[in-house]
């Protein structure tokens, strides 16, 4: 599917926002709390005046108040390094509408809205850590261009996808994964567990297709065969088989937010036969109500 | 019992594929679907799938099985009912020989077995036309010999049969079996399967279509017998020592290893003898008794023995012994007897010498000789000129008679009987008596005979005699002649050949003195001695009838049960052992025959005969047809198959109220 910057929703026209929970360490300014201190509007604390310190940074009401020279730190708002990994596996090559069309849509409208946001962005597919960290105008056009290069095949797992790019990033940056997450949990936990460590702030938008949670009955007799190989063929009546793989396949999903959750990381499943837009607006009111 | 089932009906076993062709036609397409989330169906799926085509499986052999199971009974069914009309027929033979009369561990007969047998085979061929034979003799059909007797009628023919002595003739019985079975059909002989079993069946000679089964209805163990009673010479003749001896035989099945003491008790006309004999198994022993008869006439003997075994009928048995009066001998020459160099003195002192009472006669003498002589005496002629006694010689010999030629002159040499080849044609007279000092050897000699058993010990005797003799005409030996003595040059010495009854013997050598010396003087009484017992030991030793048997009787016979023995047409039947006693004082002794003593089991198959085994018959003549069992089978398996199908039904409605 070739995406265009024409062809991304752009989500409610400024209602919504995306900004990172923890403080981020971008390198320009811009809206995002950061851990710097330095020429802001947001006052952070005082510190003891040292020689050498700019006389323009005294806080001479407090120095009237108790006699010591202090000096009046600010917090610095800098940019969201934002990084989106989309899972390219064979287990995205499914659905209707498809899973990795709908994931790319939706890694397309982040993508535009932190670079309305005046962020930059860096976006991975898979394992390739191809695309350089971009903002302004021309970075959507570069992101429409990467992902429509995107094919969908292979066995990619968080865990592979994070190597390459912890070893990169220098600074703490928000790091979002949309993947289906048809992997083996421990794999999850490992990753996240890793990414939270490095102080980077982790939100998956776990994309599945309606037959993934509910097993079309349909389906009769049949034999299930699995894209990436990794399980034998299976033979079952969808009849019978339903209630099992229902089932089993709502405590994968729960198992997936608790491993999350444990690294406050965000998780929001994102079914491909609702519209882009809700979704991801749904995951960000939510945060924000969660920020607040 | 699946011979049971008719070949064209099982044609219908194809039935059995329909579940199969059901079970194919009828799968259920499966379609290949490409799902990312198969990691979650496959754990869970993989042992239920496994399970349920396991399930299938089973279900599809029990349908299958239960089909081929109703075709198999249908089958059945439609062999034993429908077709029951087209069954071949059966004859039932029982072996009625003395050896059925043996008694058996379990208790009772073997015929009484047989008939027990008989009567359940006839029941469970009530679809068949059965007729059951007796081997009797002649052979008994119990019933019609046109219509198959109704099985009541049969069993109550068979309450009141027995086992007979000397029957057993098995095969006229199979012809007669044959006879009834003109389309072909099953035969089933029931006997003990004894040695004399199936003789003289010649299974080549009955038709394919006709299937013999032997059964074997039990029988063997311990049996000793006295098989024979013999007497030594065959002739007894009045006032002259003679013995008697009893063949003690074992010859039962179950032999045991050690030898055992069986007493025998003798008793000849008045006289009572006992002996006691130790018998090894599987041997025989001999019971001999010596005793001496003076009376002229016949006299009765049995022989007992105190032995239990399985078959006491020959502990005991019969024979009869003519006590003849003292054996005539007749010398005839033409020649002077008195005359000390001819060849009369010389043989009428070796006679003499030999303990013999001789007469002396010409050649008109022997032409004259009263009828009690013909056939029955020893008759020495040596020096005939004539042949006017040819005829009488003749008759001599075919009533059994024994005749020593001497050949003596070419006279003797020369004298042929009507119609009677001779043991050896002589044609040339030749004299040695220059030659070879005198002497001529035998080269071949039958020392072995017993005619010649006084040479034993003597056989130098036999290196120098002879002087002159007659030479083999061309013309060699009648076929059926004995040479007991030979020349050494080839030429006949002592010829020995039977004629009717009776033998012909040629002496190749004058006895004369002048003529030669005859082992000087000593060979010819050794002959002499030895002739008269021999000849007659050969012509009777036969001391019992086979009873059972027929014999042609012209006058009145009185049985061992003092009555009178049905004639027919001057033919009578000993059907008992024992003494018959003719008008006039002759007896007949029957006794049970040699052959029905040995018990050991022959071999049908070896014969040609498909044994069956007892037991399998009788198990088949009670047990459930084959269909029975095979219907309930499929009704089985029809219940379980049901119970698999509920099961089935049962966990899906469970599975539909869960996902509900």
């Amino acid at each position: 599917m070739k995406v265009t910057p024409s062809t991304i929703p752009r989500l409610s026209q400024g209602a919504l926002e995306l900004s990172a929970r923890r403080a981020v360490e971008g390198l320009y300014a811009g809206r995002h709390r950061s851990p710097y201190t330095g020429s802001a509007v947001e006052f952070s604390d005082h510190r003891t005046y040292q020689p050498g310190d700019d006389l323009r940074t005294i806080d001479w009401k407090a120095y009237g108040r108790s006699d010591h020279l202090l000096i009046r730190r600010y917090r610095e708002e800098r940019d969201l390094p934002l990084v989106l990994i989309i899972d390219n596996s064979a287990s995205m090559d499914y659905g209707q509408p498809h899973k990795g069309e709908w994931a790319s849509v939706a890694l397309a409208a982040l993508a535009l809205l932190a670079i309305d946001q005046g962020d930059r962005v860096r976006v991975m597919i898979g394992e390739q850590l191809d695309m350089p960290e971009m903002g302004g105008p021309t970075a959507l056009k570069q992101v429409c261009h990467y992902l429509s290069s995107c094919s969908w095949s292979g066995t990619a797992t968080l865990s592979n996808s994070i190597e390459p790019l912890l070893a990169r990033l220098t600074h703490r940056a928000m790091i979002i994964y949309v993947s289906d997450l048809l992997f083996t949990p421990n794999a999850l936990q490992r990753a996240t567990q890793i990414i939270s460590a490095r102080g980077h702030e982790l939100a998956v938008i776990h994309v599945l297709d309606r037959s993934e949670i509910a097993l079309p009955e349909t389906w009769g007799q049949c034999v299930i065969r699995d894209p990436e190989q990794g399980v034998p063929d299976v033979a079952c009546d969808a009849e019978a088989a339903k209630p099992s793989f229902d089932a089993a396949m709502a405590e994968h999903i729960r198992h997936c937010r608790m491993i999350l959750a444990a690294s406050r990381a965000d998780h929001h499943v994102g079914v491909t036969d609702q519209p882009v837009t809700d979704i991801i607006g749904q995951w960000l009111h939510r945060r924000r109500s969660r920020v607040c | 019992m699946l011979s049971a089932l008719a070949p064209a009906l099982l044609g219908l076993g194809v039935a059995t594929a329909i579940p199969l062709l059901i079970h194919l036609l009828t799968r259920k397409k499966t379609t290949t679907i490409f799902f990312p989330a198969a990691a979650f169906l496959q754990q869970r799926e993989a042992g239920r799938s496994r399970k349920k085509r396991l399930k299938e499986i089973m279900i599809l052999l029990l349908r299958t099985l239960s089909i081929a199971a109703m075709v198999a009974a249908g089958a059945g069914l439609l062999w034993h009912g429908l077709l029951a009309g087209q069954q071949q027929p059966a004859v039932i033979i029982i072996d009625a020989s003395a050896s059925m009369r043996q008694r058996l561990a379990s208790g009772g007969t073997a015929f009484d077995q047989a008939r027990a047998l008989a009567r359940q085979l006839t029941d469970q061929f009530s679809q068949r036309a059965v007729r059951v034979i007796l081997a009797t003799q002649p052979p008994t059909i119990l019933g019609s010999e046109t219509v198959a007797a109704l099985p009541s009628e049969i069993a109550s023919l068979l309450s009141n049969s027995q086992a007979g002595f000397g029957d057993g003739d098995h095969a006229t019985v199979m012809n007669k079996a044959v006879a009834l079975l003109p389309q072909g059909g099953d035969i089933f002989f029931l006997s003990d399967l004894a040695r004399n079993s199936l003789s003289g069946i010649d299974r080549g000679m009955i038709p394919a279509a006709i299937h013999i089964h032997a059964i074997d209805v039990g029988g063997g163990g311990d049996n000793v017998a006295i098989n024979a009673i013999s007497s030594n010479p065959g002739t007894i003749i009045a006032g002259r020592s003679f013995s008697l001896t009893a063949h003690v035989m074992s010859v039962g099945t179950q032999l045991e290893k050690k030898e055992q003491h069986v007493q025998v008790t003798f008793r000849i006309g008045h006289s009572v003898y006992t002996q006691s004999v130790k018998i090894t198994p599987g041997t025989t022993a001999l019971a001999t008794v010596q005793t001496t008869i003076d009376d002229i006439g016949w006299v009765p003997v049995e022989v007992t023995m105190t032995h239990d075994d399985v078959l006491p009928d020959d502990n005991r048995r019969y024979g009869q012994l003519f006590i003849a009066p003292s054996m005539p001998i007749i010398l005839a020459s033409d020649r002077d007897r008195d005359d000390p160099a001819g060849v009369v003195r010389p043989l009428w002192a070796a006679i003499k010498a030999a303990g013999w009472d001789v007469r002396h006669s010409d050649a008109v003498g022997l032409a004259q000789l009263d009828d009690h002589v013909i056939g029955n005496g020893l008759i020495i002629t040596a020096g005939i000129e004539n042949s006017i006694a040819s005829e009488t010689m003749a008759k001599h010999l075919q009533q059994g008679g024994t005749w020593l030629q001497i050949l003596s002159s070419d006279a003797d040499a020369r004298l042929v009987l009507p119609g009677i080849e001779p043991p050896g044609q002589y044609s040339e007279r030749i004299d040695v008596s220059d030659q070879e000092r005198g002497i001529m050897t035998i080269g071949q000699a039958r020392i072995d005979h017993p005619l010649l058993s006084g040479f034993q010990g003597r056989e130098s005797m036999l290196t120098d005699m002879g002087a002159w003799r007659y030479r083999l005409s061309p013309r060699p030996p009648a076929n059926d002649a004995t040479v007991l003595l030979a020349y050494a040059d080839g030429t006949l010495a002592l010829t020995e050949r039977p004629v009717g009854l009776g033998r012909w013997l040629q002496w190749n050598c004058s006895p004369a003195l002048a003529d030669g010396n005859l082992g000087r003087g000593e060979a010819l009484p050794l002959i002499l001695e030895q002739l008269p017992l021999r000849m007659l030991a050969q012509r009777k030793n036969n001391l019992s009838a086979d009873a059972g048997r027929t014999q042609s009787v012209n006058s009145e016979l009185i049985g061992p049960d003092q009555r009178s023995v049905a004639n027919v047409g001057g033919v009578v039947r000993l059907s008992v052992p024992g003494i018959y006693r003719k008008t006039g004082g002759e007896i007949i002794a029957a006794a049970i025959p040699t052959l029905e003593s040995d018990l050991r089991q022959i071999d049908p198959q070896a014969l040609g005969f498909a044994q069956t085994n007892r037991d399998k018959v009788l198990t088949e003549a009670i047990s459930t047809p084959l269909w029975s069992w095979l219907l309930s089978a499929a009704l089985i398996m029809l219940c379980v198959e049901m119970a698999l199908m509920g099961g089935v039904r049962k966990i899906a409605a469970t599975q539909r109220k869960i996902t509900a």
